[in-house]
């Protein structure tokens, strides 16, 4: 095991209530466009890897941004490796133990060369020259970039240039990794890319991460799969025990992945579909003994 | 009036050691009222073919001839063009930047030199296409709005030209699966209500076999492949290759059919599935 403290909590949050505030004019709004965390409690432990997933407005980034203090609570604690992100001595150590990535790669490149957009973060925490060379190469690695690292940034794909923004929070050492909505504007290949590393990252480097996104296709890999709606948490388990509540889902405004749609439209049915089917692999050792009989 | 494109090249910054083909003899000749797709991976042509569709870039070589305008003409009027074909930009709500979202949608019709009259009615109707009522936002301010419906402002503002031609890219970048669906659906019933020719770029295999009927795949800027979306996804080991993959269904079906199920080609939607697998329930089902 690469971390003796796996399973410990990390990140925890306790009756968390954040409410943006409303501007003139803005009272008609519905509810569910002004996004808010409205009374949270839950707990991440050491070396998981959790998804959570709601739609927009949901309250899923602002949950993200109260994890390394970007917005601070308005009642509730939370507490980052022991540490309360409402007192202002820790912040520094709370921005490096929880590194963030974003929606947008291209607002996230720093520098001109890849490798000293890598630097950046650890530069700004006063890691001496040598280590800095070496925690670069070293999270480069990591997300498979190392041949692009005298590349220039804006030279590369999405997929690629989330990856560089991933290597830049690693080469922090930080515990856990936030992406909010990290693959929002890649294409395909470059949403497989940033979710495989993401997975690489928490199995071989153990490191804890917290995956937000409203693709529920990518929640399928997780440990964990919490689900949020108007501010609170609604759902909160596995993958399997939470997609197989399909028509709950639905009713929360969210589509489940095709193939777990699939085998809950064929169990209504009468297929014998399994209840842990939820890809594509699944779905055909699933159905092939049933369609090969002849 | 069809759209003729007619072996269309376009070099970036040609003669220089930075020039990159982007698209290269590509040929397609789109009717009136069709709903195309055009998917593609990033950086395989598909937005820089659609920008020639307005004359927002010309071709380094290639004819192209939209709704009788001959674009590639020396003195081609580009004004006309612009009118009648609407061209929605990733992100459109980035252009926002009027006071109001009445003065933004109407900024178009007004550099048309339509009377107040007219412009109120378009304002109205574009608004309402997009699921908008101007009586109930018109005089907000567009930065107030949520994510969603700043997008759909955008967008208007594209419709209260009245265009024949409207071509989007990706319009549901970024929106969350609820959004992305109603998206879709309002482009659907444009299309039908209006009976306009729609070209939507996507990175979506699912979301361009909901809506088009037919399908245009970009691979490094070239036209690979051009038909029905049936037959276009029936070819899913080349897709692959290209890294674009195929709706998951699709997907499905290719690899029972890997395994030595007899699985007919060509299935795009669960429905299709469904109904396969429904004919089939009475051979296990005893």
């Amino acid at each position: 095991m690469t971390n003796s403290t796996k399973g410990a909590p990390l990140l925890r949050f306790e009756e968390v209530v954040y409410q943006y505030a409303r501007t003139p004019g803005e009272e008609d709004l519905q509810e569910n466009e002004r996004a808010a965390v409205d009374g949270v409690s839950l707990t991440i432990e050491e070396g998981s890897f959790v998804a959570i997933i709601g739609h927009n407005g949901s309250g899923k980034s602002t949950l993200a941004k109260l994890t390394n203090a970007m917005l601070l609570p308005q009642s509730g604690t939370v507490w980052v490796d022991g540490m309360s992100t409402a007192d202002p001595q820790h912040l520094w150590d709370i921005r490096q133990r929880a590194g963030m990535v974003f929606q947008n790669p291209d607002n996230q490149m720093v520098a001109t060369i890849v490798e000293e957009d890598v630097a950046f973060g650890p530069e700004n925490l006063g890691v001496p020259r040598e280590q800095i060379r070496q925690r670069v190469d070293e999270a480069l690695a990591m997300v498979g970039m190392s041949e692009f690292a005298t590349h220039s940034p804006h030279m590369l794909s999405g997929g690629q240039k989330q990856r560089i923004a991933i290597a830049g929070i690693i080469a922090m050492r930080p515990k856990i990794i936030v992406m909010d909505e990290p693959t929002a504007m890649l294409d395909p290949s470059g949403r497989a890319e940033v979710v495989a590393t993401a997975h690489r990252l928490n199995r071989e480097e153990g490191m804890t991460v917290l995956l937000i996104t409203h693709y529920m296709d990518e929640a399928v890999g997780a440990d964990r799969v919490i689900v949020m709606d108007k501010g609170r948490v609604v759902m909160d388990g596995t993958p399997r025990e939470t997609f197989l509540q399909v028509e709950k889902l639905h009713g929360l405004g969210l589509e489940v992945p095709p193939m777990v749609e699939l085998a809950f439209q064929l169990r209504e049915e009468g297929w014998p579909i399994p209840a842990d089917v939820m890809d594509t692999e699944g779905m055909v050792e699933a159905l092939w003994p049933l369609l090969s009989k002849n | 009036m069809a759209i003729i494109i007619e072996k269309l090249t376009h070099t970036y910054m040609p003669d220089s050691p930075f020039a990159a083909t982007a698209i290269e003899n590509v040929t397609a000749t789109i009717q009136d009222g069709e709903f195309v797709g055009i998917i593609g991976h990033t950086g395989s042509g598909k937005s820089t073919l659609i920008q020639h569709l307005n004359g927002l870039i010309k071709p380094t070589s290639g004819r192209l001839e939209v709704e009788g305008i001959d674009v590639t003409a020396p003195k081609a009027d580009l004004k006309t063009l612009r009118q009648r074909v609407g061209l929605v930009f990733q992100y459109p709500e980035h252009q926002l930047f009027e006071e109001t979202v009445e003065k933004d949608v109407s900024f178009g019709p007004r550099n048309l030199g339509l009377g107040a009259e007219e412009i109120h009615a378009r304002v109205e109707r574009a608004l309402a296409l997009m699921g908008l009522e101007l009586g109930e936002i018109g005089q907000r301010s567009p930065f107030e709005l949520s994510g969603g419906q700043r997008r759909r402002v955008a967008i208007a503002g594209v419709l209260a030209m009245e265009p024949s031609v409207l071509i989007l890219d990706e319009p549901s970048a970024g929106l969350d699966p609820a959004a992305r669906r109603a998206m879709l659906a309002t482009f659907t019933s444009i299309h039908r209500s209006k009976g306009c020719t729609v070209l939507m770029v996507s990175h979506s295999m699912d979301e361009v076999a909901r809506v088009a009927s037919r399908v245009l795949v970009m691979n490094k800027g070239h036209l690979v492949m051009d038909g029905d979306p049936h037959a276009v996804y029936a070819r899913g080991e080349e897709l692959k290759a290209m890294g674009l993959g195929v709706p998951a269904v699709t997907d499905l079906t290719d690899r029972l059919r890997a395994r030595g199920i007899d699985v007919p080609r060509g299935m795009i939607s669960l429905a299709e599935v469904r109904a396969y697998l429904d004919s089939r329930k009475g051979e296990w089902a005893q």
